[in-house]
């Protein structure tokens, strides 16, 4: 069995009666005569959030393909070409962008200057992106620059971007499997 | 001897008789005396432990319970634990271990007043929350978002000061203490972390009052 305390023979320090009123405090006592006894203390709450942002575009683990394959009759009508891979589906692409520092500013780089298969190469001026969802323009490649205002210093967006192989008219290129790389970039002041 | 859940047992005295009735978590009966409040929320003072004759005490250091946001968990709704600058583990009941600092917090205390039995109403546990956490930069976190779940060292079922999430800008009820007891719990924070706020170190404090009729 507990033994009960014996706090009650125990007298006051003057210090400690004074105190009690005092909120500021991680403990506290009250003590007088019977009626209205209260004490209080004070907990702070501190929560440290960083500057960030983080852009996806397609699956969020992994990069993807998008692979344009016209057939022969395709090529001949000059009619644009959609892609498949998307992670969407087809040539569609998931595009998010969160930020909490501002706005952001999106570009779009390639790693070479062409799109190549062995000795020929194809110009990267015949694929472009549409904005099927949302309202993130895709930027244009190497060029130019798509920036999200933010509000409240809050960018919280997603879309789809879907790519399409011009397929230019009166333009020939050799057989084959041309390949390239856009690198996206967002960056905030 | 280690505290176990068959120790924690409310004492019921009566002028000749005594008995111990098991419960599910730390309270304890204490002899009556001088009408005293004590509350304890992080680390408290006392001379000695109750059980031993101690007094209670005031200290003035205000604890922090805080969390660090990882980068690419900003927003996502995942909880984030925070975790708290107390080192306060033992109970100054008896000096049992009873929580376990940092991410656990001590909040208890005792209310006593004269005369044995019944009656005289308990002393109620209450948080006076402001409305948001702020960054000094206009940004606000509401208090909606930090809630605790409640336990202590040995033990099981119902605390005195159960699990909650804090209600912004309100006074709410955190637990109560029985007349002549000693009720204590250990909480852990967690950030519910649901939405994307500008960067920042967000702050806010709340108030625990224990008041007694």
């Amino acid at each position: 069995m507990r033994d009960p305390g014996t706090f009650a023979r125990l007298a006051l320090a003057s210090a400690l009666l004074s105190a009690s009123a005092d909120g500021r405090a991680a403990s506290n006592v009250d003590t007088g005569s019977p009626g209205n006894l209260a004490t209080s203390v004070d907990l702070q709450f501190n929560i440290t959030i960083p500057r960030f942002v983080s852009l996806r575009v397609g699956s969020a683990a992994s990069i993807n393909t998008l692979s344009f394959a016209p057939t022969a009759a395709e090529m001949a009508s000059s009619f644009p070409v959609l892609a498949t891979g998307g992670d969407i589906g087809g040539s569609d692409v998931t595009v998010q962008v969160i930020s909490n520092a501002g706005s952001v500013t999106l570009t779009a780089a390639t790693l070479t200057a062409d799109l190549v298969s062995g000795g020929n190469t194809m110009p990267w001026s015949t694929l472009a992106a549409t904005n099927p969802t949302g309202s993130i323009i895709a930027p244009a490649f190497n060029t130019g620059s798509t920036v999200l205002t933010a509000g409240a210093g809050i960018v919280n967006q997603t879309g789809s971007w879907r790519y399409i192989w011009s397929n230019p008219p009166n333009t020939l290129y050799g057989a084959g499997t041309y390949t390239g790389t856009v690198r996206y970039t967002a960056a905030t002041p | 001897m280690p505290r176990s859940h068959s120790s924690h047992a409310a004492l019921c005295a009566a002028p000749l008789l005594a008995f111990v009735l098991p419960v599910n978590a730390f309270t304890v009966s204490i002899t009556p005396g001088t009408p005293t409040v004590y509350l304890q929320v992080g680390v408290g003072a006392f001379s000695g432990t109750l059980q031993g004759g101690g007094t209670p005490g005031v200290n003035p250091t205000v604890n922090v319970v805080s969390v660090t946001v990882p980068a690419a968990q900003v927003g996502t709704g995942t909880p984030q634990t925070m975790s708290t600058n107390s080192s306060a583990a033992n109970s100054f009941w008896d000096n049992r271990v009873f929580c376990s600092p940092p991410a656990q917090l001590y909040v208890g205390g005792f209310y006593r007043r004269p005369g044995g039995g019944s009656g005289g109403g308990s002393a109620l546990l209450t948080a006076a929350v402001p409305s948001v956490l702020s960054n000094g930069s206009g940004g606000t976190i509401s208090f909606s978002q930090i809630s605790w779940a409640s336990s202590g060292l040995g033990d099981a079922g119902a605390q005195p000061f159960p699990s909650g999430t804090f209600v912004a800008g309100s006074t709410q009820t955190i637990g109560s203490i029985p007349r002549n007891e000693w009720a204590e719990s250990c909480h852990t924070f967690s950030y519910a972390n649901t939405a994307v706020v500008p960067a920042g170190t967000y702050t806010g404090t709340v108030v625990y009052t224990l008041a007694a009729p």
